[in-house]
């Protein structure tokens, strides 16, 4: 069955104009133009560019909510089974309206959409891991090539086809690892890699390392005699029935646990919830994941200047990158406007 | 787990009682493992007020 | 030292009025395994059932898992069992094809599965054998960690029993594991030599008093050592949690250093360790682990495995850069558990990884007629990943959305699996 699909180009794509012409607002034109000329080769009989859409760079970069509405409400007109964006190459405007665009139509209309652009194209790191994108590399020279894997791309999606891996289909791995049965046995493989590794031999590690952004440490902190200290734990403190639900892993949310004239925490008012350890422990004196008893004294005693009188709580099992990033973040928030100027976080 | 978290880019990071008893050491006598956990605690108010 | 691993090759198991094998047909006793397991005061009552490969079956709530095995002169598994003793050498039956797996009947939230039938079946040895299924139901108020430890027990028993009817027949394969005393053979120059770094548990989950690890003991507060790989393969070792039983007597490291011995590498020998849960203790044991291996085994190079949770990834790294520190090559086996990193972190000098398989990537299971081990399971069919407290109890028999490192000995962090990892 012959599918359906527009195509979105930029001005320049769409033979408009060039730089002068970005501030164009969006537009459509029935048929090819352009490379969809050529995404029409590429598809062949399997389907029909049955229009080309098209923006302005810089009018998307400028209203881009408004842009993507009117992007949407053109392409729903269409009723395609496909969306192809770009290539954009290099163009970093460009490929965010590629990117977003594809986005947008797959997440509100649910129309399978592929775009096109360099691996470094800012609008790849924006939108990778929620849509595909070809690689095209930086060259106008390879815009066949590039809609070829497109189109081959956009039809299996169209088709419910398994996906393969980014290396044979073409897209920029969008950070989701898989399974796949291999050749030999892992231990097999251990000592290949071992025995490589001792003759001097090239070899390839088969997990790459984790990257993280880290963020810039904050100045040390001026004046510990009147800061305000906050405890926040990933050890999974809770109150007793642990009323907001924190799961024991792959935490997706903090409970946040008054304790506002509380001195020390008492074993039948709190538990500790976590897969990774054995709670025991903090169980029986909660005090041992998060030291209250020590720094209500520390408050006391003049040390510090007043302990913060919420204690921010998750657990730390097996928590993914962004939400523990996201529950980072908001509990900074929350601290930060509550005047605390320094944490201790215990994590078990 | 100071290692990782240097790595991830936390760099005040003191080492704790332990993964089942991070601010405590349940082998210590009830006011022993609360001098203990009293000179952790100040051990990370002082690396608050450190340069990293 | 030598052990003679003779495997007699069982085509079917069904229950029958005497246990035992004829024509690789075991014949089981039920009454009479019942009655055995029943002798644990912990129990109220015990049940078993057959679970064969291709069945519509699927088998929940999985504690452990065991090849049935018979040592010919004694002991099985000393100190968890039998009275002590030592094991790897002399002669031990095996069932091939069999193996015994314990249910915990107060797990409602384990999700380790078997299918024994479907696309699971691809991933894993222990759907492809032959499955006796015990069903230990506990006495009302029983304490969980005492029942645990009984089902453990329990298992050790049935794998006994079920091998123990293979004592006098003639094997129809026999596995020859021989390792000569390191003082007195280093092997030719021209072979490296690789020791095998093996940490056996994490003490995040610290093992209970009475509980029966290696040789019996509880393991607390144990130190690297040096022991003979074939202890590991004939019963001296029963996981706490975190890997399967299975893959301890099926060890893939030792059985891979064994098969290449004295033809690509000198196997030196083996080194045992567990994961503390203070950082010093974490430095103080990859220390001596990786000096056992160079002063002691020899090793020009060596691999090591995980265990236990993602605190576990730090100990693999330390012993890693100790031991290239001290002049040796190292490689590393870590499970992966996280779609987006993989494992927790890797330092810069770390370079050497192999991944058998990555624990959270989904497989959808189809529905199956019978259900073994219980009813229910607590599982968000929408989100596996979904670990909310309260998730209401779904039917096992349905069509379920599961993870890979659900389904038992699909992927073992000793290295057991048939996969690999890529980035999509």
């Amino acid at each position: 069955m012959k599918i359906r699909v527009v195509h979105y180009l930029n001005q320049f794509f769409a033979q408009i104009g060039g730089e002068e012409k970005a501030d164009i607002g969006p537009g459509f034109k029935d048929g090819l133009v352009g490379p969809s000329r050529a995404l029409q080769q590429a598809l062949g009989d399997n389907g029909d560019v049955i229009a080309t859409i098209y923006c302005g760079d810089n009018y998307f970069a400028e209203h881009q909510e408004q842009a993507i509405d009117e992007q949407c409400a053109r392409i729903a007109e269409y009723k395609p089974d496909l969306l192809i964006a770009g290539p954009a190459f290099e163009s970093g405007r460009y490929g965010i309206a590629c990117g977003a665009i594809c986005q947008a139509a797959q997440q509100r209309l649910g129309i399978a959409a592929v775009a096109g652009m360099d691996e470094d194209n800012v609008g790849a790191s924006l939108h990778r891991k929620n849509i595909y994108i070809v690689n095209s590399g930086t060259s106008i020279v390879r815009m066949v090539p590039t809609l070829q894997r497109m189109a081959a791309l956009g039809l299996k999606l169209v088709r419910q086809e398994a996906i393969g891996k980014p290396a044979d289909e073409g897209y920029l791995p969008r950070g989701i690892k898989r399974n796949e049965f291999a050749a030999k046995p892992p231990a097999e493989r251990a000592v290949d890699m071992l025995l490589a590794k001792l003759r001097g031999d090239e070899f390839l590690s088969e997990i790459a390392p984790p990257k993280f952004a880290g963020g810039k440490p904050a100045a040390p902190l001026r004046n510990l005699k009147s800061a305000v200290i906050a405890l926040v734990t990933d050890g999974g403190l809770v109150l007793e029935g642990n009323p907001d639900k924190i799961e024991p892993g792959r935490p997706t949310r903090f409970t946040t646990i008054p304790v506002a004239g509380v001195d020390s925490l008492d074993a039948d008012k709190y538990d500790a919830v976590h897969s990774g350890y054995d709670t025991a422990f903090a169980n029986r004196d909660p005090n041992r994941v998060v030291p209250l008893d020590t720094m209500r004294e520390l408050e006391r005693d003049g040390v510090i200047g007043k302990l913060h009188d919420f204690v921010h709580s998750t657990g730390g099992a097996h928590a993914a990158v962004e939400n523990a990033t996201l529950i980072g973040r908001q509990i900074a928030e929350r601290l930060k406007a509550a005047g605390v100027s320094g944490v201790i976080l215990t994590s078990t | 787990m100071i290692p990782v978290a240097r790595e991830v880019g936390s760099l005040r990071a003191i080492a704790s009682g332990g993964i089942v008893s991070p601010t405590g050491n349940p082998d210590l006598p009830p006011d022993k493992e609360k001098e203990f956990r009293r000179e952790l605690v100040l051990r990370a108010l002082q690396t608050l007020q450190e340069k990293v | 030292m030598r052990l003679d691993l003779g495997y007699v090759h069982i085509g079917d198991v069904r229950f029958g009025a005497k246990t035992s094998i004829e024509d690789h047909f075991l014949s089981l006793d039920r009454r009479e395994l019942i009655s055995l397991l029943e002798q644990e005061s912990l129990f109220e009552r015990v049940e078993i059932e057959i679970a064969h490969p291709g069945d519509s079956c699927r088998i929940i709530h999985v504690l452990d898992v065991l090849e049935p095995r018979y040592r010919l002169t004694g002991p099985n598994f000393p100190g968890a069992l039998d009275g002590n003793g030592l094991v790897g050498d002399g002669e031990t039956r095996a069932l091939k094809n069999v193996a015994v797996v314990e249910t915990d009947q107060l797990a409602p939230r384990s999700r380790s599965i078997i299918d024994m039938s479907g696309p699971a079946r691809d991933y894993s040895p222990i759907a492809n054998t032959h499955n006796v299924v015990l069903l230990p139901y506990p006495k009302p108020g029983v304490d969980k960690n005492d029942y645990r430890l009984a089902v453990k027990k329990a298992g050790l028993k049935a794998a006994v029993y079920l091998a123990a009817a293979a004592r006098n027949i003639a094997p129809d394969e026999t596995r020859v594991f021989e390792l000569p005393p390191v003082a007195f053979n280093q092997g030719p120059k021209e072979l490296p030599r690789v020791a095998y770094i093996f940490p056996i548990h994490s003490h995040q989950h610290p093992t209970q008093q009475k509980e029966a690890v290696f040789y019996g003991s509880n393991i607390h507060g144990f130190m690297p050592t040096v022991v003979h790989p074939n202890e590991i393969l004939d019963g001296a070792l029963m996981f706490s949690y975190s890997a399967f039983t299975w893959f301890a007597q099926n060890h893939p490291v030792i059985l891979e250093l064994y098969r290449r011995h004295n033809r690509d590498l000198w196997f030196a020998g083996i080194v045992l360790t567990v994961a503390p849960v203070t950082i010093s203790e974490k430095e103080r044991n990859a220390a001596l682990a990786a000096r056992l291996a160079k002063e002691t085994l020899g090793a020009d190079g060596i691999i090591a495995t995980k265990i236990g949770g993602g605190a576990v990834d730090t100990d693999l790294m330390m012993i890693y850069t100790r031991a290239e520190e001290m002049g040796m090559k190292a490689t590393l086996v870590i499970m992966e558990r996280y779609p987006d990193t993989g494992i927790t972190f890797v330092p810069e000098n770390v370079n050497a990884l192999v991944t058998p398989g990555l624990t959270r990537d989904p497989i959808t299971l189809p529905s199956v007629a019978r259900v073994v081990g219980g009813e229910t399971l607590h599982l968000d069919n929408s989100n596996p990943d979904n670990t909310n407290p309260d998730i209401p109890p779904l039917p096992a028999n349905r069509e379920i959305t599961v993870w890979i490192g659900d389904l038992v000995g699909a992927i073992s962090q000793v290295g057991a699996s048939r996969l690999t990892t890529y980035m999509s």
